[in-house]
């Protein structure tokens, strides 16, 4: 495209990259017959809970599921003027954004001491921050309620926050992130006058974008959708977050579905919006951490 | 500017066992001077210069620069600039603030700092770089960056870590003029670290030969060359390398291989005689002295001239290896005996035992061997 003075003999020889993405892009394979399949399954719940958020429950029960004659908007009216759907939404704001700000500096902080600063034990203490990737949740839950409930935080929003100020996983990923940088770049600018503190701030920082990015975004959707310790920690209907709060539409013997879903609906949206704007760097960053 | 001092510089890694990186290092380096460390990897070169920068905290010993102890102070209050092998320049800032970012850590106000910077973008010829970020130079660019940013704050002494090692052979020269150039405008003292003996040799005005952690020569690059103080400064230094015959002094005379050699002063005992490529010559050349028969083995030819190398005639082809130089139309196959003449002038003396020269009292004269018609 970029010769057109070259004879053709030349041209020949030059590989065509627009050419070459068309074809990668554009020509079915054998993979899409089993890849589109896949696909329209993994939105049918996502769908359905659509179809449901804006069906009466009379057509939420329906078997097989059917598109409802009337769209139901008022659903979504319904969730946020009959239940504290706003402070759900404020509280789990906080809490995400607090948990994620937390974790950015405190296990950047460390994954450089693990990686950078020779102490006693270091080698030690990093083993067993290690160790406690490998234990459940479920195992440390009672352990962790009571150090809480100790601390007078039992129903209050700093039970939510504390315990999850840092993240063994996001110190292991910032350390294996500050060993892959070369040495250099720190000493010249320790000779070059820079503090410790000024080269983690005005070298290392500028340079932990992906990283960074990785660890904001796999903590935003965790604590986003944390579920089993805000049960426990949490009571009060003014202090639950969003993914409590939406079991409290679940009842023991009736769920008015098409509530559950409105709610469950928008609980996600902030989630989906975030999805869309950075849909590249979320799924570089689940492949970069190798989890999901 | 300033003097340097180095007493007693001793670096120990920890470990099992313990690595001893740097043993009992003195040196004195003159205000304004350039000195060279050279030597293999891992003789403890860079170590030392890590050591000045404070990049390395010292076992034991004392770094003074300018008249000041510092080698309890952070590597930013020594006052000292290096260039990195890897040249570790910031990928995010642009090179006008990597130029500017000693400056800025110093507080230096903005105007003085702007003029600075452009001074070295001038001198360096880095004008037209000045908002482009590393990742859009070449190798030589990234090195003049590297170069400026260590000059730009003026500072009392400049360290070079093998600055040159990452550029292809005709850059390398190039830089080499380069960096002699600045040293002369400035006459900042600097340490240059290589393993290149070819740049210890050009730029330094005093070479350090170091080998294990431990210094084995300072001088003039000449004058180490032509006096080695020891078999392993004597191989080390010259391209190809020295020939080294072992061989037995007995009443005055070494005998090593058929070579018969007065040498006048030498204790009896095992020795080494060490034979310059260039003191080689093939026979028939019209001079005189000592014959040897060397089997050929394989020819470099290097278009300006050949290097032949092979194996005392007679002896074990691995105990008895040479190597010299021959003009560029000579191409003997290999196992060809050719007849080599040795030029006694610049041949040396080593004991086998503790690999010291030994400093003759006469010059050393063949006696007794076969000689070249003249």
């Amino acid at each position: 495209m970029a010769h057109p003075t070259a004879p053709p003999a030349v041209l020949e020889l030059l590989p065509d990259v627009e050419v070459e993405r068309t074809h990668r892009i554009g020509r079915p394979s054998a993979w899409h017959l089993f890849l589109l399949p896949m696909s329209l399954l993994m939105l049918t719940p996502l769908v359905w809970m659509v179809i449901t958020a804006v069906s009466t429950p009379a057509e939420a029960r329906q078997f097989p599921p059917a598109l409802p004659t009337t769209i139901q908007w008022s659903n979504f009216s319904d969730v946020w003027t009959g239940s504290p759907f706003g402070s759900w939404l404020l509280n789990t704001a906080i809490v995400s954004l607090l948990v994620l700000v937390a974790n950015l500096v405190l296990c950047s902080t460390a994954g450089y001491a693990f990686a950078r600063l020779r102490f006693r034990g270091s080698g030690i203490a990093f083993m067993a921050l290690l160790a406690t990737l490998m234990v459940p949740f479920q195992v440390v839950l009672i352990p962790t309620l009571l150090i809480v409930k100790s601390l007078g935080m039992i129903d209050h929003l700093s039970a939510l926050i504390v315990p999850n100020l840092v993240t063994a996983f996001g110190v292991f990923l910032m350390r294996q992130f500050f060993i892959s940088l070369p040495p250099d770049l720190e000493e010249a600018a320790r000779i070059d006058g820079a503090s410790r503190l000024g080269v983690f701030v005005k070298i290392l920082l500028p340079l932990m974008g992906p990283p960074l990015a990785t660890l904001a975004i796999l903590t935003f959707l965790s604590t986003w959708n944390d579920f089993l310790w805000p049960l426990v920690a949490i009571q009060s209907p003014e202090n639950m977050t969003m993914q409590l709060g939406l079991s409290t539409f679940q009842g023991a013997h009736l769920t008015d579905w098409p509530l559950l879903m409105a709610a469950t609906l928008m609980s996600q949206l902030p989630v989906i919006v975030l999805f869309l704007m950075g849909q590249r760097l979320f799924v570089r960053s689940i492949a970069s951490s190798g989890i999901k | 500017m300033a003097p340097i001092e180095l007493e007693g510089l001793r670096k120990v890694f920890p470990g099992k066992p313990p690595t001893v990186a740097l043993e009992g290092l003195d040196l004195s380096i003159a205000d304004g001077e350039l000195v060279a460390f050279v030597g293999p990897s891992g003789c403890g070169k860079s170590t030392a210069l890590r050591c000045v920068a404070g990049l390395e905290k010292l076992t034991a010993g004392r770094v003074v620069i300018g008249g000041r102890e510092v080698q309890e102070l952070p590597p930013g209050k020594r006052d000292i600039a290096m260039v990195f092998q890897s040249y570790a320049l910031y990928p995010h800032l642009t090179v006008y603030k990597n130029l500017a970012f000693p400056l800025k850590e110093r507080h230096v106000p903005r105007p003085k700092l702007d003029a600075e910077v452009r001074r070295v973008a001038e001198m360096l010829e880095l004008t037209d770089l000045l908002r482009r970020r590393p990742g859009q130079l070449s190798g030589g660019q990234r090195q003049r960056v590297a170069m400026g940013r260590a000059l730009v704050r003026e500072p009392l002494a400049f360290l070079l870590d093998e600055p040159l090692s990452n550029l292809d052979a005709k850059l390398r020269t190039q830089m080499r003029t380069e960096i002699a150039d600045v040293h002369r405008r400035l006459g900042i003292t600097s340490i240059y670290v290589t393993h290149d003996q070819v740049e210890a040799m050009t730029l330094g005005e005093r070479i350090v030969v170091m080998r294990e952690g431990r210094l084995q020569q300072v001088g003039p690059p000449a004058e180490v060359y032509e006096n080695p103080a020891n078999v392993f400064v004597a191989g080390f230094l010259g391209t190809p390398s020295m020939n080294l015959l072992p061989g037995v002094t007995e009443r005055g005379v070494l005998v090593a291989g058929p070579l018969h050699l007065l040498v006048p002063g030498a204790p009896d005992g095992p020795a080494v005689l060490g034979i310059r490529p260039e003191s080689l010559h093939l026979a028939g050349d019209g001079e005189d002295g000592p014959v040897l028969d060397v089997v050929v083995s394989h020819v470099e030819a290097l278009g300006n001239e050949s290097l032949v190398h092979g194996w005392l005639a007679g002896a074990d082809r691995k105990s008895k290896q040479l190597v010299f130089r021959a003009p560029p139309r000579v191409s003997p196959r290999p196992d060809e005996v050719l007849a080599v003449r040795v030029d006694p002038a610049q041949l040396l003396v080593f004991d086998r035992e503790t690999e010291k020269r030994i400093a003759l009292s006469g010059p050393v004269v063949p006696v007794g061997n076969r000689q070249t018609a003249g």
